[in-house]
């Protein structure tokens, strides 16, 4: 009777430790694909090009959204503070609409993605330096649907 | 223009009791909305093939979006109406600079009207047509600041109104002699008036950032009614 409790117990505890175990790597596995995605690509000044230096980002992302064809993204585009307020504002969609034609190029569909554009009302780096414009002319990346990452995290 | 349903629209607000709806949404970015002077119509910057290009909407029918610009891998955007409301001017940047641009709304070509210099800073933006209809004022770079600009809606007759501080966004008061627009020139930005006549300059609002100021049409003066009143030009002096 006492053998059969200690075996069963044991069998819980292994159970709860396996169910930790899981949740632990289901958790990293979260923050890794929301670490790729949230990840920020940069441009050239008043420029929509997708850089270089741009590329093993997204295709980082490519590789995270194919594995998980749940998740949707909003694409924002953004400017540093030296164009026009309203010509930023359309510079910022062409980045943001560079960015969803480049992942759409590797065969992500286009229903998983929307853009906008914020202009240059939201710098990154409130500075008006160069180093602050390189900062501020990206594109940022907001999961919209986790899809089947669930919830948490 | 607002970004309060996701997807920015043009968007008509009554200032008092404050209400507002939806008055045009085409698919992507809809900005830099303008009324044409009889208020009949509405010229706009929309997104077409990722790029922006200008369009029209036929207020008094609430119908009817065309399409008045084309240029293919280049953008179009910021119309302003001439006072008959048969031309625009507008910002493109189809020769690789950004610059002002007068069309007749039925014609297909546009002419420039902002000189082109070989130098890659060239940055003029904003335009608005004086009630007048005689100029536009526009900002432009000066060495990598923008300062206002006027010019014949020809293109002659270019001069520079500002040099202190960044200077942006004219806008005309319905008498043509007066242009608000935004600057830094005192550290914050702030809302100045500027006297063409005169060259005054005074501060209006301040403290908050201002920017993108818009003057108001001449008030009881019919602009808005749509039997063909026109705007008196010696209508309402600020």
């Amino acid at each position: 009777m006492e053998a059969r409790d200690e075996a069963a117990d044991r069998e819980a505890e292994e159970r709860r430790r396996r169910e930790e175990e899981e949740e632990r790597r289901r958790e990293a596995e979260r923050r890794r694909v929301l670490s790729v995605l949230a990840e920020r690509v940069h441009f050239d000044f008043d420029k929509s090009d997708i850089r270089a230096d741009a590329e093993p980002t997204l295709q980082r992302k490519v590789a995270v959204l194919r594995e998980y064809p749940g998740i949707s993204l909003r694409v924002e585009g953004h400017c540093d503070e030296r164009g026009s307020v309203e010509y930023n504002r359309a510079l910022g969609q062409r980045r943001a609409e560079a960015v969803r034609r480049y992942l759409m190029s590797y065969g992500i569909e286009a229903r998983r993605f929307e853009t906008i554009s914020y202009g240059e009302e939201r710098p990154l780096v409130d500075a008006s330096n160069e180093e602050a414009w390189a900062q501020n002319r990206r594109a940022e990346f907001v999961v919209t649907d986790r899809g089947e990452l669930g919830a948490g995290g | 223009m607002s970004y309060k349903n996701g997807d920015p629209a043009i968007y008509e607000r009554e200032i008092n009791p404050g209400s507002s709806r939806v008055l045009v949404d085409l698919p992507g970015m809809d900005l830099t909305p303008t009324y044409s002077p009889d208020g009949t119509r509405l010229a706009f910057g929309a997104t077409v093939d990722g790029r922006t290009e200008i369009f029209t909407y036929n207020l008094s029918q609430s119908c009817c979006s065309e399409r008045v610009t084309y240029a293919r891998f280049s953008n179009s955007l910021s119309p302003t109406f001439s006072p008959d409301g048969r031309r625009i001017a507008f910002n493109s940047d189809r020769l690789g600079q950004l610059h002002i641009f007068v069309k007749e709304l039925q014609a297909t070509s546009a002419e420039l009207i902002t000189p082109y210099i070989y130098d890659r800073s060239v940055h003029n933006a904003g335009p608005d047509w004086s009630p007048t209809g005689d100029r536009l004022a526009f900002h432009g770079w000066v060495a990598g600041t923008p300062q206002i600009f006027t010019v014949a809606p020809d293109g002659r007759g270019l001069r520079q109104l500002t040099q202190e501080g960044r200077n942006e966004d004219p806008s005309w008061a319905p008498d043509g002699r007066h242009i608000v627009f935004s600057s830094t020139r005192d550290g914050s930005g702030a809302l100045w008036v500027l006297d063409v006549v005169s060259g005054r300059i005074r501060k209006l609002v301040g403290g908050a950032d201002a920017r993108l100021p818009d003057w108001s049409g001449p008030l009881d003066s019919g602009r808005y009614q749509t039997d063909g009143a026109t705007v008196d030009p010696n209508g309402s002096n600020p």
